[in-house]
């Protein structure tokens, strides 16, 4: 049993662990989790690369985070680029300004800072000339895709997180594995970072699909019972 | 003895008497439901069968049971009515007999050396310890071992399956600290995540957890040694004088055709942990899902339990056809008998000297159907089985919604990448010593499928037994 002592998880205390399920949104301070498990996979290669951009889309900026702070450690130049679709979906602003020489937050719709995608604003720097030795993205699959094919004619050394489905994550049931470079990998136990130039995201995004009809299913009866729970309340 | 005395028969009466087989629920109302398929015997049939023993002077059959359990002696005091003086006996060797008695191939072991099986059927070895263990539990008279006084010494085990459990209780019973940490949420390893309730009721394995438990066992879930901790964070941190390797074989084989990462592509790892461990036929009660099986055509590739546990459980989640494809003939099928047996009888189809070629999908990635090979039985191979040959020309297509490949498992690498001084052999597995099951680091021991590959239950259980004794012997050596 784990108890919840922040009720905002900081990417800090939960470096590989992605919070969208609903259920672990609503906890409070004083909560529990009856299980954790980490860290898993293999480390993240961290090495003095000269000038790194560390991209983070949406949720995905926790886990760029601890990263991007691990870069500046081993002394790199490290670019942040935050991207959200709107103002109010921007997270960590001030943490990874804080570890960033240069930090940009892009958002789609333009309600803050740079308007437009972080690829986009990647794009921009490397057509500045700016020399650019390794990219890190973590975000939605079409975000990581679109990165890849950015870097991939200037070849520039590009790495990607990757969130397929999982079970128990240690490498026995094989349900996360992804076509990288022709092959199978377990992103569980390989992974979860692989060279964006070689990932199949096809297939990874078509495999996270897997299960959509039942994960509203699942959402509809959870907000069913917390309706419940509501009505009880109130009734009593 | 009890009052209840055996009757006295002649060896022509006693030659009459059948074997019993156990009551079992009907193939069509069984193949719908996920309670245990085998209901067991009654007292009556129990003692009957047991009168069945000719009681041997040279017992083979202890002889064919991998942890020597002294079958003659239980086997008698069942005849005699004395049921909990049998697991008594049972129980000197074999930490868990109810389980055992459930998913140990008698047919191979025990049974098979039997010296009625000559000329009758052979003595139901299994079904009566199955009997007895269930009487124990139900009578409520369950007796725990003592455990000796207090050694100071610390054992881990790492991995909660049978290995681990059998070589966790003999250490407990020794005087020492024993500390098992299992990966998972939940405890029991592949008795758990694995074989499904209908072979082998949870309750069981739950049950016989919390006997250790409450020997003194301490329990460690979420704890993945390799990641989470390393054999010599253990050793060295956490003052563990010796350390069990029982992780079993974790890494699931694929077929490497094409279309193997289709949507619908499960190993039997994933497709039975979801059902087992993770209760996804009570889908959305339990939040993790399975896709559905309902009215599908699903494929299962292999010949072993695995397979047919897998194909049972998708006639259970409602399979329209449910398959099992086997590049070799009935003869090879590594599955025990009964099994094969029961998966027949529910309606599974077998697909025989078949071989699968590759997989096909649609635009979205699901898959939809599989290419597959006739093949023939050529000359043996390395295993000593005839080797399966594809004949040409005789390709066929089959529609299909969900494939299983349960072909078997490899060596998980995750302990060997932290502590790579524990050698391994070409396959990933462990190299233990087969008489004290002593790795090559010191205080290190390893047993069950991490050391053989893919095997049994039973066998698991006996080389925990073995690095147990060993493993004593090695941290009462005031040398070490």
């Amino acid at each position: 049993m784990y108890k919840i002592v922040e009720a905002r998880l900081l990417a800090e205390n939960v470096k590989l662990f992605e919070i969208e399920a609903p259920q672990i949104a609503k906890k409070e301070k004083g909560d529990s989790i009856l299980d954790v498990v980490g860290p898993l996979g293999t480390p993240s290669h961290i090495e003095k690369f000269g000038t790194v951009v560390s991209i983070g889309g949406g949720v995905g900026t926790a886990i760029a985070y601890p990263t991007a702070v691990a870069m500046k450690k081993a002394g790199n130049h490290v670019i942040t680029i935050n991207g959200a679709r709107s103002k109010d979906l921007v997270i960590l602003e001030d943490e990874m300004k804080s570890v960033s020489d240069e930090a940009y937050v892009t958002t789609d719709d333009g309600s803050y800072g740079y308007h437009g995608f972080v690829t986009q604003k990647l794009q921009e720097l490397i057509d500045s000339g700016k020399k650019i030795d390794f990219v890190l993205a973590i975000g939605p699959i079409p975000m990581m895709r679109a990165v890849a094919e950015v870097t991939r004619p200037h070849s520039i050394n590009t790495v990607v997180s990757l969130n397929p489905i999982m079970v128990d994550g240690t490498g026995m049931c094989g349900g996360c594995r992804v076509i990288v470079d022709g092959k199978s990998k377990f992103a569980c136990v390989d992974g979860p970072e692989f060279d964006a130039h070689l990932v199949d995201f096809k297939n990874l995004s078509d495999r996270n699909k897997m299960y959509a009809k039942h994960e509203k299913n699942s959402l509809q009866q959870y907000e069913h019972k917390c309706n419940l729970v509501k009505k009880a309340n109130e009734l009593s | 003895m009890t009052e209840n005395a055996k009757p006295k028969i002649t060896a022509k009466e006693r030659m009459k008497i059948q074997r019993h087989h156990m009551i079992e629920q009907e193939p069509d109302v069984r193949n719908k439901n996920f309670s245990e398929v085998n209901l067991g015997y009654t007292a009556e049939m129990a003692k009957k069968e047991a009168i069945r023993c000719i009681q041997c002077p040279k017992p083979t059959c202890v002889q064919g049971c991998p942890v020597n359990i002294d079958i003659k002696q239980f086997v008698a005091q069942i005849a005699d009515g004395d049921f909990l003086g049998a697991v008594k006996t049972i129980k000197q060797d074999n930490a868990l007999p109810a389980i055992c008695g459930r998913v140990c191939p008698q047919e191979d072991q025990c049974e098979v050396a039997c010296v009625v099986g000559k000329k009758n059927e052979p003595v139901a070895i299994g079904n009566l310890e199955r009997f007895v263990a269930d009487f124990e539990r139900k009578s409520g008279k369950v007796e725990l071992p003592k455990v000796a006084a207090s050694t100071g010494k610390k054992v881990a085990i790492v991995g909660s399956g049978p290995a681990g459990l059998s070589c966790a209780k003999d250490l407990i019973q020794l005087g020492h600290k024993v500390t098992v940490f299992e990966a998972l949420h939940e405890l029991g390893g592949v008795l758990i995540y694995g074989i499904p309730e209908f072979r082998l009721p949870k309750s069981i394995v739950k049950q016989e957890i919390e006997g250790l438990s409450k020997m003194g066992v301490e329990f460690k879930t979420d704890s993945v040694v390799g990641r989470t901790i390393t054999v010599d964070e253990l050793m060295n941190e956490e003052g563990y004088d010796a350390v069990f390797i029982g992780v079993g074989a974790g890494l699931p084989w694929f077929l490497n055709i094409p279309g193997e990462n289709l949507i619908g592509v499960y190993s039997a790892n994933e497709f039975l942990t979801r059902v087992n461990l993770m209760k996804a036929y009570n889908f959305p009660e339990y939040d993790s899902p399975i896709l559905d099986c309902k009215d599908k055509n699903v494929a299962v590739f292999g010949g072993g339990n695995t397979a047919m546990d897998s194909v049972r459980t998708s006639l259970r989640l409602g399979a329209k056809n449910a398959y099992i494809v086997y590049r070799r003939s009935d003869k090879e099928m590594p599955a025990r008998v009964e099994e094969v047996k029961h998966a027949k009888e529910e309606g599974v189809q077998f697909m025989m000297l078949t071989n699968p070629t590759k997989f096909e999908g649609d635009e979205e990635g699901w898959l939809k159907s599989m290419t597959c090979l006739k093949m023939e039985l050529g000359a043996p191979d390395d295993s000593g089985r005839r080797r399966p040959v594809p004949i040409e020309g005789s390709e066929f297509q089959v529609d299909l919604d969900i494939a299983v490949v349960a072909i078997g498992n490899g060596s998980n690498p995750l302990i060997n990448q932290t502590t790579p001084e524990i050698e391994v052999n070409k396959w990933g597995n462990i190299i233990a010593d087969n008489e004290t099951m002593a790795t090559s680091k010191e205080g290190v021991f390893a047993g069950g499928d991490i050391v053989t590959g893919g095997a049994t239950v039973i066998l698991a259980m006996g080389a925990g037994r073995v690095a147990a004794k060993a493993i004593h012997e090695y941290v009462m050596n005031e040398s070490n």
